[in-house]
């Protein structure tokens, strides 16, 4: 589970802003970073594939609507939402690194309180130290806080609470009261804060090692103020390189051919890489649909309603790659097809099965003739069991065959009296209902006794 | 740790291991899901608390969630697993709820398209619609037709079987 990111990862870090960034950039339905986005004429993105797939799961009878809004859906209407793409994959490859930024000060904030026992008595050079990294964290925090000179000490202890923002703990109360106890604790306060109203903080050697960020873009690892400046550069530089990336990419998916030239499936070379077009399957026997899933190099065993699904879900994967800005290949495609015809697709079937009773009677037709000659048989067998028992010696038995005969409820005798119009039709269900009445339970019979 | 046979395709268990992971993250007032078994993704256990100011306050009720394999497409299925009587749970304690049923799959010819499943819709969304369920029975979809007569007729009775079953659900 590891793998999953999810938008909540940003709560409890430095950053809980992000996550609402972070949510905006999922989609809704697979509530994973967008893939391929799409736009609908409501003006709501999802993933291509997301948007197909649901579109296609939609039961003929209804007309496909935006799971946000329930406006209606066409999928010759959805457009392509390039910015959102680029958002994506920006977001994405500066994420991992962001995180780590953002989960970083509980790392330094342990620091001083795991060392809190040694530094406290140490001397007031390592505690000043100390202080100037507290600063330096608050000068570089994301959120940053309105100073005022004139406060030292307030101003002080307000950046130190933004930047520990929902992270104070004992620890850290501590450590602050050991501060105000401390004697030298007032020139080392004013000291530092004239460093940071000089705006530039100086650190030594040690500060430097100690205090090293990776810049969130490229991740080389620098002083926070090193970082401030370098980012810029480097995030204009990494811009570049996307939009390079991108264009090919871009070249790529409109002129999808050549990038699937090389494969060496002969149905790729000959068919050009275009847009699949839905079918009306009505229109279409089983020979037609058989062949059409051929020409497209897909298997054709399996019953309509099997060809039928593997199609559709082919259409939607097809079309969604062609979206793609690195599409798959036709053999991934294929591969994509079969692990969903072995996982998803035999509950969608069964599901139809069972709503298309008509089909299902008629394959279990043989079941029901069995089912009905059987009872036929036993009942058959048990009235001439009654009747000679009855005629050499069980007067009991007698009894109980007439008491049954007599508990025959009316809807039996309604039955009987249907059965002298429409003889043999509605034979075996009075043979049904007489057979369950013939052999009751050990329970009942003993009740009628 | 669940290992997924094909993270290519699954869509379904990366959705249900997302919304797992966010309900952890940001457990909701008064519910708690989870897999019952991290190798089976698709059979959820939840907890839902009674809510207050009904006859099922102080009950902890459990219940089973069901996933198709086609989620989020098509919805789950949830069932209560103690006792539970209320116009919209069935005697086998399924629940009925418009937010449960896909659109085309409307048992009672009575729901709006726009209460119905819809992809977007979430573990979170169906507990909490459950909840307010509880609070605010629907009596013209009866599911248990039983409760629907002797909620619309006799509340105090109602409520004293409700009560009931909550004592029952907490082991008293």
């Amino acid at each position: 589970m590891d793998e999953i990111s999810d938008p909540s990862d940003w709560t409890g870090t430095r950053l809980p802003s992000l996550l609402m960034l972070d949510s905006s950039l999922r989609c809704r339905i697979c509530k994973d970073f967008f893939k391929s986005p799409f736009m609908t004429e409501c003006t709501h993105t999802f993933c291509s594939l997301c948007i197909r797939k649901c579109i296609a799961s939609t039961p003929t009878s209804e007309a496909a609507c935006c799971p946000i809004c329930r406006a209606p859906v066409l999928e010759i209407r959805l457009r392509r939402n390039q910015v959102v793409e680029d958002l994506v994959e920006w977001f994405e490859n500066g994420r991992a690194a962001i995180m780590t930024v953002a989960k970083e000060e509980p790392l330094i904030m342990n620091g001083p309180v795991a060392s809190a026992a040694t530094e406290r008595t140490s001397s007031s050079e390592t505690r000043g130290r100390k202080r100037r990294r507290d600063t330096v964290d608050s000068s570089t925090s994301l959120t940053p806080e309105p100073r005022d000179n004139g406060l030292r000490r307030t101003t002080r202890i307000s950046s130190r609470k933004v930047s520990y923002e929902e992270k104070l703990d004992i620890g850290i109360e501590n450590d602050d009261e050991a501060d105000t106890c401390d004697p030298d604790e007032k020139s080392d306060v004013n000291s530092a804060n004239a460093q940071r109203d000089s705006s530039f903080i100086l650190l030594d050697d040690d500060d430097k090692a100690e205090n090293l960020v990776p810049c969130p873009v490229c991740n080389v690892v620098m002083t926070p103020q090193e970082v401030q400046v370098h980012i810029d550069d480097c995030i204009k530089q990494q811009e570049a390189k996307e939009a390079q990336a991108n264009q090919s990419a871009l070249s790529k998916s409109n002129r999808p051919l050549r990038t699937l030239q090389s494969q060496p499936l002969h149905q790729v070379t000959r068919k050009p890489l275009q847009r699949l077009p839905k079918l009306q399957y009505d229109l279409f026997n089983d020979t037609k649909l058989r062949s059409k899933l051929a020409e497209l190099g897909l298997p054709t065993n399996g019953s309509r309603t099997q060809l039928q699904q593997r199609h559709s879900e082919w259409v939607s994967l097809w079309n969604a790659n062609i979206d793609s800005n690195n599409p798959k290949t036709k053999r991934e495609l294929l591969r994509d097809l079969n692990d969903w015809e072995s996982n998803v697709a035999r509950y969608a079937v069964q599901k139809v099965s069972a709503d298309d009773l008509a089909a299902w009677s008629k394959t279990h037709s043989n079941d029901f003739d069995a089912l009905i000659a059987r009872a036929k048989k036993d009942v058959h067998k048990k009235l001439d069991n009654g009747q000679n028992q009855g005629t050499s010696s069980s007067a009991e038995s007698v009894v109980q065959t007439q008491q049954r005969q007599d508990s025959v409820p009316a809807e039996i005798k309604k039955i009987d009296s249907i059965d002298e119009t429409s003889e043999g039709q509605m034979d075996y269900k009075r043979d049904f209902l007489a057979d369950t009445l013939i052999t009751p339970p050990p329970v009942s019979s003993d009740a009628i006794m | 740790m669940y290992k997924s046979q094909n993270s290519r395709t699954n869509t379904a268990v990366r959705r249900l291991m997302t919304e797992y992971k966010q309900l952890i993250n940001e457990a909701p007032d008064g519910i708690s899901a989870g897999p019952i078994d991290e190798d089976n993704f698709f059979e959820w256990e939840c907890l839902i608390q009674g809510p207050e100011d009904t006859p099922f306050e102080g009950g902890v009720f459990p219940a089973t969630l069901t996933f198709p394999k086609d989620y989020p497409l098509s919805p789950p299925t949830m069932k209560f697993t103690c006792d539970m009587f209320h116009p919209n749970v069935y005697k086998d304690g399924t629940v009925c709820i418009s937010i449960l049923h896909a659109p085309g799959d409307d048992p009672n010819m009575y729901e709006s398209a726009s209460e119905r499943w819809s992809p977007i819709q979430s573990v979170e969304k169906i507990l909490i619609s459950v909840m307010s369920m509880l609070a605010e029975p629907n009596d013209e979809s009866g599911a248990n037709i039983d409760a629907c007569k002797v909620w619309r007729n006799d509340r105090a009775e109602y409520n004293r079987i409700v009560k009931a079953n909550v004592r029952k659900t907490l082991g008293l």
